[in-house]
């Protein structure tokens, strides 16, 4: 005799799941991928911002195994790889040291040396650069006829300025792309 | 009010709290103004219109509240900045203020054009007019005094009112800091103090002696 119960929500849903066919590998890898790979840029995040210390990562990263264990861990290189930027030298070197920690390179030395020496020198452009803005501004005022001792231009109202440091930027930024190449692969 | 050549002095009359205005006419190229400390748009209580008050009193005065070229903030409370973002967008108008000043000004919304730092500013091309710009935290940490060594003017803002000094309980203001600043006012040679404020006075105390004994006064009464 068919049965004239009426379904629940939850038993209907049940049924419809049950007709779904299997996920693939692929599919199922996919579904892994993306569960774990926040933890391991929570984890890249969280040593970034000071939260963990360099002797934590080991003990954090090993919570996870096998393949999970590879997803977290790719995640926490390539979310320090990409926290290597020319916007701030400590968060840079931050990352380079964590990765080292994580994935040990005989040349890191000297990568980490000429991380520095790119930092120093996008330093001394950015001075160089804005001394020269700041003269540039300072006649736009004295075209108003504002100009002493006392006046010292914001650079950060200024377009022009602005454009320039954006190309400065992204000149080194290119820098550190050819540099991070020479770090373990992820 | 013109108070001296070009110099214009816009008393708050409202019953809210709102700042002196002073204004340098033609002091910028292309008979453009400077303002100083335009104070609020709307007062907070009673919704008083403050900078269309000012600015019928400019235009009464003879003068276009579109040559205003820029203003000057002698530090970054509501009551003497507020208005200064209108004016910096409808007339292209540069705003100045002390860089320690800034904070509390970008939290209002504000854009800061130049920094005043200790020093002089030179305005205008041929007529040139000097003033001196002393940096007087206490009251506020980025806070400014403009001084008019030509006529001996002191443009006080909120560091010294008559026969009273500004409040150092707001956020980075500190007595002892006030305190300095007031004393180290105290040894110009003033013939006009300006405050920012009509604090039971219109704020504006003319003559050597009446300044003298308005510091005496404070450091006698206030600063002990």
């Amino acid at each position: 005799m068919e049965d004239k119960r009426i379904k629940s929500a939850l038993e209907i849903a049940m049924e419809r799941a049950a007709c779904m066919p299997d996920l693939t590998q692929e599919e199922l890898a996919e579904q892994k991928e993306r569960e774990y790979r926040p933890r391991g840029a929570a984890i890249a995040q969280r040593y970034l911002e000071g939260a963990l210390k360099e002797r934590d990562l080991q003990t954090e990263l090993s919570k996870y195994k096998e393949q999970e264990g590879g997803i977290v861990k790719r995640a926490f290189l390539l979310t320090l790889k990409q926290s290597i930027k020319v916007e701030s030298k400590s968060m840079s070197l931050r990352a380079l040291d964590g990765i080292n920690v994580v994935e040990p390179s005989a040349d890191f030395a000297e990568i980490r040396q000429q991380v520095e020496a790119i930092f120093d020198e996008f330093g001394r452009q950015i001075e160089r650069q804005i001394k020269r803005y700041e003269v540039l501004e300072k006649e736009r005022f004295q075209e108003l006829g504002i100009s002493g001792s006392a006046v010292k231009p914001n650079l950060e109202e200024s377009q022009a300025w602005q454009v320039e440091l954006k190309r400065i930027q992204s000149e080194y930024d290119s820098k550190f792309s050819e540099l991070k190449e020479n770090l373990p692969p992820v | 009010m013109k108070l001296l050549d070009n110099l214009y002095a816009y008393v708050w009359q409202g019953n809210d709290n709102n700042c002196n205005s002073y204004l340098f006419a033609n002091a910028l190229k292309d008979s453009k103004h400077l303002l100083v400390d335009p104070g609020h748009v709307t007062t907070p209580f009673y919704h008083e219109p403050g900078l269309d008050r000012l600015f019928q009193d400019i235009k009464n005065d003879g003068l276009n509240t579109r040559q205003i070229g820029l203003v000057i903030l002698t530090h970054s409370h509501p009551d003497h900045c507020e208005a200064a973002k209108g004016i910096r967008e409808q007339n292209g108008a540069f705003v100045a203020l002390h860089k320690a000043d800034e904070p509390v000004y970008k939290n209002l919304g504000g854009r800061v054009d130049l920094y005043l730092q200790e020093g002089e500013v030179v305005l205008g091309q041929q007529d040139t007019l000097r003033l001196d710009i002393f940096h007087s935290p206490g009251h506020s940490p980025g806070h400014i005094t403009i001084y008019w060594p030509d006529e001996k003017v002191l443009i006080t803002g909120d560091v010294i009112f008559y026969r009273s000094t500004g409040r150092v309980d707001l956020p980075g203001g500190s007595a002892k800091t006030l305190k300095q600043s007031i004393e180290r006012l105290s040894e110009l040679d003033i013939e006009y103090l300006l405050c920012g404020h009509p604090y039971g006075h219109p704020g504006i105390i003319k003559g050597k002696n009446a300044v003298q004994e308005n510091f005496e006064f404070i450091r006698r009464n206030i600063l002990l």
